[in-house]
């Protein structure tokens, strides 16, 4: 079991690019590719809070658990 | 985050560059007085390497002793009112031995600097969270500690040439009243280096705490 970011998912829906979706919620690019690709520890609920209100979403729309491989 | 005290820094940055560069200069020139004076056959009184100390007053304007070997003797001189004996050392075991400490000290003294300089340019560019500033700080707190290895050693070392003339100037000096001691070593500066490299070292520490939390934080989006 573990975390997956659906971030690509609800980026398509809303039609934004990463470099946008960075800027409006004031991060670099390089951290938002690694939230993106799941290549992070964490997420703080700030920018959490940041994505779902650019993106018109929920935090459990972004954020995901993998099933057991049994 | 952003140092608010640029201009003490500026001051600290400059009077570190300035004690590096002048104790270099000093050093290399120190050192080659030490060796002119060393054999040129007036040796200053640079050092008092066997740390006696007077008990009784009296008076005698000169001892001389046999050296270690038959090129020279060694002259120790006594005043009332200085407490230490001033030795004048004629044979090259201990003008060698001295001249090694010298510069083996002096060594030291500009590792520590240039590791001061390093570690202070970084703090001077606003990024101090480096893993080299650790490695840095302990090796300052290294070098900082390595004098008294150098003091015991060299400490047992005249201790074994004092305990082979002591004989001959003990006899000589009772005659005129003075009693001697040995002290191995200055407790008072060793007690100091060991504190400095102590602090030195924890603070090698905390950065090492630090920079681990700031790592630990980085993974965080």
């Amino acid at each position: 079991m573990g975390i997956i970011v659906n971030l690509d998912v609800e980026m398509a829906k809303n039609k934004m690019s990463l470099k946008e979706l960075a800027e409006r919620i004031d991060i670099s690019v390089t951290n938002l590719s690694l939230l993106k690709t799941g290549k992070v520890k964490g997420i703080r609920f700030d920018t959490l809070l940041a994505i779902c209100r650019e993106l018109n979403c929920k935090p459990g729309d972004i954020l995901d658990i993998t099933p057991d491989d049994e | 985050m952003k140092i608010k005290n640029k201009a003490l820094l500026f001051c600290i940055k400059i009077g570190l560059d300035v004690v590096w560069y002048t104790h270099l200069v000093a050093s290399v020139f120190m050192l080659l007085l030490f060796v002119k004076y060393a054999y040129s056959g007036s040796w200053p009184m640079f050092s008092m390497p066997l740390r006696l100390a007077i008990i009784q007053e009296g008076y005698s304007p000169a001892i001389f002793t046999n050296g270690l070997t038959n090129v020279g003797s060694d002259v120790f001189s006594m005043h009332p009112a200085n407490p230490l004996i001033m030795a004048i050392y004629q044979n090259p075991v201990i003008k060698i031995s001295l001249i090694m400490r010298t510069a083996i000290r002096s060594v030291l003294i500009l590792a520590v600097i240039y590791n001061l300089r390093k570690v202070f340019g970084t703090i001077y560019r606003n990024e101090p969270f480096q893993y080299k500033n650790i490695t840095r700080l302990k090796m300052t707190a290294l070098y900082i500690a390595l004098p008294i290895l150098l003091n015991v050693v060299y400490s047992g070392v005249y201790q074994l040439v004092y305990n082979m003339l002591k004989k001959d100037n003990y006899l000589r000096a009772y005659n005129y009243g003075y009693k001697f001691k040995v002290s191995w070593l200055s407790w008072q500066s060793t007690i100091g280096y060991l504190e400095v490299a102590a602090i030195v070292y924890i603070m090698a520490e905390i950065l090492n705490y630090g920079l681990e939390l700031k790592r630990e934080n980085e993974e965080f989006v």
